[in-house]
């Protein structure tokens, strides 16, 4: 991110950066590389600040900020430009009125505090880049120190067994692989492309949507949920790393946003060239147009918003993302029912995905 | 006329690449036995878990800090690398993915992997792209296996294998002519899982072209797997 400077500003080897009110006129252009503008701004930044003519009768200004002097040039300020020199240097269309000193004192206030939020925002920027790369890997650590713990627990003797244990550190293995999925549901929003990165491999999609439900066990014993998966399915496509992120996305949005003590139910039904899974759960009301948007980058129908549940209208989003790219169709359709709970009404929620040949 | 004939028939006798779509080599090969043979290089300033349990799936796993020079990856068939706080000696301020990136334009036919946990840094997109394959440090140990075993069959995979050779050849330089006269000697040596041919096949060429086929030779994995085949069923 960067300061805004309404007025041209000089950059020390960058020559004059246009301003984002008043360009930079031709002459400056093409001649602020001269020897004779080079020594104006030489001598500017070893002077004090303040107000200056340059060479060419246009007016420079120098003021201080932190460690650092800046430099708008290449303007006309009252009383301080030489009206005879700029006379035929400016080209009508550009914008270059004369500035009175209070207009000159606001534009340099206004840059200086876009210039400390330009400042924080990168400092912010950087460290969370640095934070995220740490904590990925550290979450890394944790993944596999967790299942090494379980394959150990789990080489051991029944008597050995301590079963407590073998569930708290499945436990970690489980959380640790949501804080994955998290981060990249976020590096798939930041960055589309990294949702085809790498290169495809060989999947089994029932193995995925088992080992999420495993995942997610902690959250849906917490609301009394119970996750039924029926039928069975062998098949396995090549994909991406991201596609683990579909069986993700849709049972952490059914167990959210489903009340307390109910079924999500998945049934896989494989053909001989197709396979559909299906998410059944409860789900706040959906209209026909709302379904419409439901796939649409930021949206939240209205009663999601009245359930009072957190989100930010991406995980659909990235899902039907995700399946696009590996040739999967994917519908939503919601059938309303007579369950009301803290006044909104509740529905069957269905996603239904159908793989008909391997992408 | 017969001269013609002869050379016709000649052309029409050499084998090609298609020859081998139903070759079983790797059929009856435990993975287990694959994983030993394939030599893997983890660059990671920093070292992590997952290099001690891919050792225990009897992965040979080397781990380095850092490279200051790529011979340091040349011993290697697969090298995963960090894409930062490695590669400082390359001065450049993209680090590991600059390594990348020089690692694949040095050794097409080695696999490159990227880990990270910047995937969302759009900077570093275009060097993620150069590498065979793309993990998230954290990555389940599933799909480690999933991942370094589906590259290690492509890497002794002989029909993927010759689709590299191949275009490793024509990228430097040496005529189609000679490509073909390489891929019907390939892929007689692994039918009759006897290198000799192939091995001398560059001796009477040119310098540059010699120079050339040897490279590639010297490093060809399926020779070592067609060539364990063999001891195997002694």
């Amino acid at each position: 991110m960067e300061a805004s400077n309404l007025l041209p500003i000089y950059l020390i080897g960058y020559e004059i950066k246009d301003g984002y009110l008043i360009k930079m006129n031709d002459f400056c252009r093409k001649n602020c590389n001269s020897k004779k503008c080079e020594d104006h701004y030489k001598k500017i930044f070893a002077s004090d600040v303040g107000i200056y003519e340059c060479p060419h009768g246009f007016t420079t200004y120098a003021f201080q900020y932190g460690p650092n002097k800046e430099i708008f040039t290449s303007f006309k300020l009252k009383d301080h430009f030489n009206k005879k020199k700029v006379k035929g240097k400016f080209q009508e269309n550009i914008f270059s009125p004369v500035l009175t000193e209070q207009q000159l004192n606001d534009i340099v206030v206004e840059y200086l505090r876009s210039y400390k939020i330009a400042l924080e925002h990168n400092e912010a920027v950087s460290f969370i880049k640095d934070g995220l790369h740490e904590i990925r890997g550290l979450n890394g650590q944790v993944l596999t120190y967790s299942e090494e713990l379980v394959e150990r627990m789990n080489n051991l003797s029944n008597k050995k067994q301590d079963k407590e244990s073998l569930e708290m550190a499945r436990s970690i293995s489980a959380t640790s692989f949501i804080i994955a999925s998290r981060f990249s549901a976020y590096d798939a929003t930041v960055n589309p492309e990294s949702l085809k990165l790498g290169s495809k491999y060989s999947t089994s999609i029932y193995g995925k949507f088992h080992m999420c439900k495993k995942c997610l066990l902690g959250e849906t014993k917490r609301k009394e949920l119970r996750i039924n998966i029926r039928g069975e399915s062998t098949k396995k496509i090549n994909t991406y790393q991201t596609f683990d992120l579909i069986p993700f996305l849709l049972l952490d949005n059914a167990i959210k946003y489903s009340p307390n003590g109910q079924d999500i139910d998945i049934r896989f039904s494989e053909k001989s060239d197709e396979l559909i899974i299906t998410i059944e759960s409860c789900g706040p009301f959906l209209s026909e147009s709302e379904i419409e948007m439901i796939f649409t980058k930021n949206y939240r129908a209205p009663s999601a918003i009245e359930t009072g549940v957190q989100g930010s209208g991406i995980g659909l989003f990235l899902a039907q993302q995700i399946c696009e790219l590996h040739k999967i169709a994917i519908k939503i359709s919601f059938q309303k029912s007579d369950y009301i709970d803290k006044k909104v009404t509740y529905g069957c929620f269905k996603v239904e995905l159908k793989l008909s040949a391997t992408p | 006329m017969i001269s013609s004939l002869f050379v016709k028939n000649k052309k029409q006798a050499r084998k090609e690449i298609a020859d081998l779509t139903n070759n079983n080599i790797l059929n009856d090969f435990d993975i287990t036995e694959l994983r030993k043979k394939i030599e893997i290089l983890f660059v990671d300033d920093e070292n992590f878990r997952i290099i001690e349990l891919l050792k225990k799936h009897r992965y040979n796993v080397t781990y380095k800090n850092d490279i200051s020079d790529l011979n340091d990856a040349l011993a290697y068939d697969i090298i995963l690398c960090d894409i930062r706080g490695v590669g400082k000696e390359f001065d450049s301020p993209h680090e590991g993915a600059y390594l990348i990136k020089e690692l694949k334009a040095n050794y097409p036919r080695k696999v490159v992997i990227a880990y990270s946990g910047s995937t969302y840094d759009t900077t570093y997109t275009q060097y993620f792209n150069l590498a065979d394959h793309v993990m998230l440090k954290d990555s389940t140990i599933d799909h480690w296996t999933n991942v370094l075993d589906s590259e290690i069959k492509k890497m002794v995979d002989p029909v993927v294998q010759w689709g590299k050779i191949r275009q490793e050849l024509l990228d430097k330089g040496v005529s189609i002519n000679v490509v073909s006269g390489l891929e019907d000697e390939y892929v007689s040596a692994i039918m009759s899982k006897n290198f000799d041919s192939f091995k001398n096949y560059g001796a009477d060429r040119g310098d540059a072209t010699k120079n050339v086929v040897n490279s590639v030779v010297k490093t060809l994995l399926v020779q070592l797997l067609v060539e364990g085949i063999i001891n195997g069923s002694k």
